[in-house]
């Protein structure tokens, strides 16, 4: 250094020299202060001055880092920066380089959250089997929160658009301060004991890390998790965390999620129905065109067509049936004649005519009455003889 | 009957409409349920006029709860 009193420098060198001392010498910094200016550019990257009571630093966050804040800065803001020490050469400026920023007293905050957290877990309030099923479609929603705070606000909105037939019944909590856990968790223990609504919303607008502790507490968690009554949580916005969202059945980003969970299936009932409606109107009319067609089938010309397809066939068996009854018919009377000619025979053989043809003769009394016993022929009574070719009387005489 | 009988009623009557086993008649006297059924289940949905009460006193025994809206 000694040899800078006798050198002349340009004002180059000495801004590279004290760039180099300044980015060398100060680094892994954590500082913390209050922002200031903020300026987010539209390229990304954040602009703004760190200050205390003291004195003030130019800050730059760039693109590359901002995505990881977890919180939206603004001026007024404490918060604990980490990063290195830049000099902007030509305008002979320095500045914080800031990698990662959390607001003051977060990172106490989330250390005593993490301790908590495990806790509560050992004492099982976020045990799974704990968890209850929330109903899908509630006639009463309970809300613990504050009365006059934005959050009932959102929730009776939300609820009124999606869901005008659901009734609400506000459990009014202080959710700020000192009493606000005891509060909370008295009115969760309250609507228990009432058990006028068949779901809870235990809700609070945002807040910094601290406002939001105590539906973190202990009494809340245990409330929550020993509730009947299903719970749903919303608290704070989307990026916080809070232990009864761990506790909670359902837990929902904030107060306006957690209204429209709690009314979703209504919404989506209301689609279905209308879907109902056109997918009856549907149905009944593609069962209206069956019938149709149907009915089609019974139309004049078709109708005469099938007729007379049926009195064709009809017709068709009547012809045959006539042809095969004059076929039979005939060979009928053809072997009648032949059966008749047999018998005719048979008869003649067994004819007394054939008999007496050769050469007997039949005795009868003079009424027709054959006489086959001597004893019917009395002596001297008369009697007829018929022969083959006539008949003559004769008188009886005595024995031979 | 509630919400979700009803609910279940139209679906059940939607499935048996896509049925040609159902006879005309049948099917015609569904049609007109399940349209009753739905129109009055919207109205049900989108008429009401809710409550919004609130809870008075922390004790039990103290508990009065007002009208809101």
């Amino acid at each position: 250094m000694a040899e800078l009193f006798e050198t002349n420098l340009t004002v180059s060198e000495l801004t590279s020299l004290i760039k180099r001392t300044l980015e060398e010498g100060f680094y892994g910094l954590s500082v913390s202060g209050e922002i200031s200016n903020f300026r987010p550019s539209s390229t990304g990257h954040w602009f703004f001055t760190l200050k205390d009571e003291g004195a003030s630093i130019s800050a730059v966050m760039f693109k590359s880092s901002t995505w990881r804040v977890d919180f939206p800065p603004k001026d007024g803001d404490r918060v604990t920066v980490t990063g290195s020490l830049d000099l902007y050469a030509a305008r002979g400026t320095y500045q914080i380089k800031v990698d990662t920023m959390i607001l003051a007293g977060y990172g106490e905050i989330l250390a005593e959250l993490e301790r908590r957290k495990r806790l509560f877990a050992q004492a099982g309030y976020f045990a799974q089997e704990r968890k209850r099923p929330i109903p899908p479609y509630p006639k009463r929603v309970g809300v613990v929160t504050s009365p006059t705070g934005a959050a009932l606000q959102d929730i009776l909105n939300v609820l009124g658009r999606r869901c005008p037939s659901v009734d609400v019944l506000v459990l009014p909590a202080v959710v700020q301060g000192e009493e606000a856990a005891e509060s909370v968790a008295q009115r969760i223990i309250q609507a228990n004991e009432l058990m006028l609504c068949d779901v809870l919303i235990v809700s609070r607008g945002g807040g910094s890390g601290e406002d939001l502790l105590p539906f973190s507490s202990e009494a809340v968690v245990k409330a929550v998790a020993e509730s009947a009554i299903p719970v749903v949580s919303g608290v704070g916005h989307e990026i916080d965390t809070t232990l009864v969202d761990y506790a909670a059945d359902l837990r929902a980003p904030t107060p306006s999620a957690a209204a429209e969970l709690v009314s979703h299936a209504y919404v989506s009932l209301h689609e279905r129905l209308q879907g109902f409606a056109s997918l009856l109107e549907q149905r009944m009319a593609s069962r209206l065109s069956l019938a149709e067609a149907q009915l089609l089938r019974f139309d004049r010309e078709s109708l005469t067509h099938r007729i007379k397809t049926v009195i064709d066939s009809r017709e068709f068996l009547l012809a045959n049936a006539s042809n095969a009854m004059t076929t039979a018919t005939s060979q009928l009377l053809a072997s009648d004649e032949r059966r008749l000619s047999v018998v005719r025979e048979r008869l003649h053989a067994l004819s007394p005519l054939a008999i007496l043809s050769r050469g007997y003769t039949v005795v009868q009394t003079p009424d027709g009455k054959i006489i086959a016993s001597k004893e019917d022929a009395t002596p001297g009574s008369e009697v007829a003889l018929r022969f083959i070719d006539g008949s003559r009387r004769a008188t009886v005489e005595e024995d031979l | 009957m509630s919400f979700e009988e009803d609910i279940k009623k139209v679906e059940e009557i939607a499935q048996k409409l896509s049925s040609s086993q159902t006879p005309l008649e049948e099917a015609i006297t569904l049609f007109e349920e399940g349209m009753a059924l739905t129109k009055a289940l919207e109205k049900t949905l989108s008429d009401a006029k809710r409550t919004v009460e609130l809870v008075r006193g922390e004790a039990i025994d103290s508990v009065e709860i007002t009208t809101l809206e």
